[in-house]
């Protein structure tokens, strides 16, 4: 049993206490509140007035994957040739003792998703993990399968014309992905392929079910109005799922996402200088249409793209230039575990939930704040005064 | 005349802001005069800031800002992929001034943005330095040669075997800088009737006006730059330095400032980055080194040059140096020091104007004045 005490308690989903407890049993957090009598035996951590949120969760970084030093230069994202392939797993290259794990638990980011890549327009199914620091992925994996992942809009298209293959345009991106998903359809109620390469066409059409069954969505990078509609056609047409990463021109129709319970997770572009000219949309500063329609929308780093470790300073130049700073908590916690689809577990300071915690010097979104303790269930895996400098 | 008063000024030399005014020649865009006092004239124009804030017009001294191409290729316009040594190339050739990049750096205090050749050349070309607001288009462009950007490491090797030619190694590299600053001296010394425009190019840099400003990362690479410079004589200045404290010696003695950029929401591309860490500018900084923090747009937008340079302050850098490492250092390197970085009289009124302190995290930028030119703002 743990007893935090003294801390100004971000719960996120119940306001804050100015002053508050928390007590932490067996990885879950028991009880919030002014004051909590510390029961027998229990360890006590005076917070000092220090502030306690919740674990921020990053939605979009391929960390594990992308190797620091190298993500330049090695791919790890995309298997070209075929644009369609589900079968892969991000769990099958993730390596868990990436040192941009520790980078991120310094800052206070506990939680990520991995993605493959977005120049397939399948890459495979991406997952989901908790920071603990281990090299065990099986220890960290949340969700093996968050989600199938791919590219729609100018990236795919910018590399397989390069191969002389479809997709070369747009149209081409969405038949591939349509012909997938039909066939993913068929196999369900009974179709088999039929041909060379056998195992691995099956492979490819039960790696969709869950898409298709709607057990997992279709998260997929995309900018342009015109390429989110061309999804969300596709999305309807096949009854299934969509997050869009990045999201470029949502906010343009903030309440269609809203009403078709389409999330969101934003950035890099902003935070970084926009290259692509599908990126030019200003879109971190629209970000607030997102939040007043109701959009349940989260933000990224696509990590190496900008370091997982730069979360919440990429998010603080929202805050500085006028995005609520509620609103951007809530994105960074409870928003991100909606869309991570771990929010039983994840995303606030809940009795229930787990003990997954940040103790910082003040505002995260504040330059001058230190990370000083990190915990996930319960167990501190970052401590700023013994870590190595 | 235009006069400025605002109960946070930050006057040249002073180490944070007070009560001030600045009086403005709206013809010449020059400061008259700067001071916590001054008697105002019957007809001045006086605008009142009150709590806001006026420091020195923002200065991000290393982007590639505009230099991107339509088709967002990696390379885009910012260096010549079959030209290793190219000083005859001017960035201010390639930047798009009517970019969204300097409207965005407009619209969170800066006021002057050095444009840069990237690193994928031995020889890149000039460093030009652009402003982000003129009543005029044809006045964005300040100076087109400031300085000749050069790279060590592993950049310009790889981007020359991807195009099958030299530079392969680190001796061809500092080989090839050596000999096209031979050669330039050469022909400045037997200056015919057909102009070199290579030889022009590295004219200021040889003539000790303008510095080399190398991209480099290892104290080695370092090392061998500062032989090549002492070597012609000239100036230089390192780019991302990421070994500098193992040289901090060489770099004080010489008076060799470090071009930090981005050093907070960096994830390394390559090993030679290694030494780069979030502490590394306020080390230095506190080593003694003049340093400059930069965004490197677009590898981070505008908006980010104030955090990168308040970041600092974390690690017990003071508040006048972190202004400093956006104002009045990034103004010497650029060699434009006689004309703006600080508030003073006689130099052109380059100004940032924030609703509270810009190295907070939570001020707002308001606007800036270029030249004497108050851009359209909020609240204004």
């Amino acid at each position: 049993m743990l007893l935090i005490q003294n801390a100004k308690v971000l719960t996120v989903t119940n306001g804050t206490f100015p002053k508050g407890d928390i007590l932490i049993d067996g990885g879950k957090i028991i009880r919030v509140a002014e004051k909590i009598d510390p029961p027998a035996g229990a360890e006590l951590l005076d917070a000092c007035g220090r502030w306690v949120m919740p674990g921020m969760i990053d939605c979009h970084t391929h960390l594990g994957l992308d190797e620091l030093y190298h993500w330049d230069d090695i791919n790890e994202l995309n298997e070209m040739g075929d644009p369609i392939t589900p079968a892969l797993r991000c769990v099958d290259g993730f390596y868990a003792d990436d040192p941009a794990v520790m980078d991120a638990l310094a800052a206070g980011v506990t939680s990520v998703i991995v993605h493959t890549g977005s120049i397939q327009v399948i890459s495979g199914q991406s997952a989901s993990y908790k920071l603990i620091p281990c090299k065990e992925t099986s220890k960290m994996v949340l969700n093996p399968c968050v989600g199938i992942k791919g590219g729609f809009g100018g990236t795919p298209k910018r590399f397989y014309c390069k191969l002389h293959k479809i997709p070369s345009t747009r149209m081409g991106e969405a038949a591939v992905m349509r012909q997938a998903l039909a066939d993913a359809v068929a196999y369900r109620d009974g179709w088999r392929p039929e041909g060379d390469g056998l195992w691995e066409q099956e492979e490819k059409l039960k790696a969709l079910q869950p898409l298709i069954n709607g057990q997992t969505p279709w998260r997929v990078h995309v900018y342009k109005l015109h390429d989110i509609y061309t999804c969300m056609r596709i999305a309807e047409e096949f009854g299934i799922r969509m997050v869009l990463e990045h999201g470029g021109e949502s906010p343009m129709i903030a309440k269609q996402l809203a009403e078709k319970n389409i999330y969101v997770t934003v950035g890099p572009s902003g935070f970084i200088g926009s290259v692509k000219p599908e990126t030019f949309y200003p879109v971190i500063e629209h970000v607030q249409e997102l939040e007043d329609a109701g959009v349940i929308f989260s933000f990224q780093t696509d990590h190496p793209i900008i370091t997982v470790a730069s979360l919440p300073q990429a998010v603080a130049m929202l805050v500085r230039n006028g995005l609520d700073e509620g609103v951007a908590l809530k994105a960074l916690t409870i928003n991100a575990a909606i869309i991570m689809g771990e929010e039983k577990r994840l995303g606030s300071i809940e009795p229930g939930k787990d003990a997954d915690l940040v103790i910082a010097t003040g505002s995260i979104f504040d330059h001058q704040t230190f990370v000083d303790q990190v915990l996930i269930n319960g167990e501190t895996v970052f401590d700023r005064l013994t870590a190595n400098a | 005349m235009l006069v400025l008063r605002s109960n946070h000024l930050l006057l040249a030399g002073e180490k944070s802001p007070r009560t001030g005014m600045v009086f403005i020649d709206e013809e010449t865009g020059k400061i008259i005069a700067a001071a916590p006092e001054l008697t105002v004239p019957a007809d001045a124009r006086v605008i009142e800031l009150g709590e806001q804030y006026v420091v020195p017009g923002l200065i991000d001294c290393h982007t590639h800002m505009g230099m991107d191409g339509p088709g967002g290729d990696p390379v885009g316009d910012q260096n010549e992929p079959y030209d290793p040594v190219a000083p005859q190339l001017r960035a201010v050739d390639a930047a798009d001034f009517l970019s969204r990049g300097f409207e965005a750096a407009r619209q969170n205090g800066i006021t002057t943005v050095a444009v840069l050749p990237g690193a994928y050349c031995v020889v890149g070309g000039q460093v030009g330095v652009i402003m982000t607001y003129s009543d005029q288009l044809t006045n964005r462009i300040l100076r087109e040669n400031v300085g000749m950007k050069c790279a060590m490491g592993i950049r310009p090797r790889m981007a020359a075997d991807a195009a099958g030619i030299s530079p392969q190694t680190k001796m061809a590299v500092a080989g090839m800088l050596r000999e096209s600053m031979l050669r330039a001296q050469k022909s400045l010394q037997n200056k015919g009737v057909r102009r070199d425009l290579a030889a022009e190019g590295w004219a200021p840099v040889l003539q000790g006006k303008a510095p080399l400003r190398v991209h480099a990362y290892r104290a080695s690479e370092m090392a061998v730059a500062i032989k090549i410079a002492e070597e012609f004589g000239v100036k230089v200045v390192f780019e991302h330095g990421a070994e500098a404290m193992q040289i901090k010696d060489e770099l004080i003695r010489r008076n060799i400032p470090v071009v930090c950029t981005n050093t907070y929401f960096r994830a390394p591309q390559t090993r030679e980055e290694a030494a780069i860490e979030p502490e590394l500018p306020s080390r230095l900084m506190k080593a003694g080194i003049r340093v400059a923090i930069s965004t490197n747009f677009p590898e981070m937008a505008a908006v980010s040059l104030t955090q990168l340079a308040a970041f600092n302050m974390k690690y017990g850098v003071s508040w006048i140096q972190a202004m400093d490492s956006i104002t009045r250092i990034p103004a010497e390197i650029l060699g434009i020091d006689d004309t703006t970085g600080t508030i003073e009289s006689g130099k052109f009124a380059d100004l940032s104007i924030w609703e509270g302190d810009p190295l907070s995290w939570n001020s707002k930028p308001v606007t800036v004045m270029v030249h004497g030119k108050l851009a359209p703002g909020k609240g204004l």
